[in-house]
């Protein structure tokens, strides 16, 4: 078993992770249009009572649920 | 009467005939050519190469290095990151770094090389690539357990770079 996944990670966290390293080792050009590719925005809302909540991105989102 | 067919001829034979685009590769075999194999090198956001014949292709697979040729036993191998060497038709040989991934080897000598990341190794900066290592070995042995499987994972991509950077 390798490492990784005896600490609980699967193979896609795996290869993300090393993609995050290849791309952050490129020059300067190169790096900034493959570092786009990282970049992920989620919103999430909150429901209550049936009604939707405010948007907020992920990471508040999750903090205040 | 022959005169119209005269005419109708030599228009005919004077449109310009279908150039058949040699640009790199030949498309439009039934079977690859007994001495290569039909290569597809391909990433979630890019082909790198598409049914290209080329000659040989040299792997970083997981439980070593795979050199393949035409006619190889079908396999499907993990790939580390490393170096994919590519030996073109041309007798030109393209290197690229690979984060990581997948290559099949199909029956008929067909290869298929998926990878997350991949890039010509002029592309990488030396430095970079050093002050990261840096870095990563200082997260291996410290922080939370998580953080420290993924330094360790990062440095294996990057000791792998840190020998074929320049």
């Amino acid at each position: 078993m390798t490492f990784w996944k005896e600490a609980g990670l699967t193979y896609n966290r795996y290869a993300a992770i090393a993609a995050r390293a290849t791309r952050r080792a490129l020059k300067e050009d190169k790096r900034i249009l493959a570092e786009r590719r990282e970049q992920m925005d989620i919103r999430a809302a909150k429901w209550e009572d049936g009604k939707q909540g405010e948007y907020k991105d992920i990471k508040t989102a999750e903090a205040s649920a | 009467m022959s005169a119209l067919r005269a005419a109708t001829r030599s228009v005919l034979r004077s449109r310009p005939t279908a150039v058949f685009g040699l640009r790199g590769s030949v498309r439009g075999y039934a079977e690859v050519p007994s001495d290569k194999i039909r290569l597809s090198f391909t990433l979630p956001h890019q082909a790198l190469y598409k049914d290209v014949d080329v000659v040989q292709v040299n792997l970083p697979a997981t439980t070593g290095e795979l050199g393949v040729l035409a006619a190889h036993v079908p396999t499907v191998e993990e790939l580390k990151a490393g170096v994919v060497d590519i030996v073109e038709e041309s007798g030109a040989t393209k290197q690229y770094f690979i984060s990581g991934g997948f290559a099949v080897v199909q029956p008929g000598s067909l290869l298929s090389i998926n990878a997350v990341e991949a890039y010509p190794i002029e592309d990488f900066s030396a430095d970079l690539v050093r002050s990261q290592l840096a870095e990563a070995q200082k997260n291996s042995t410290s922080g939370s357990e998580i953080d420290q499987v993924e330094a360790k994972i990062e440095l294996e991509v990057l000791e792998a770079l840190s020998a074929v950077a320049k």
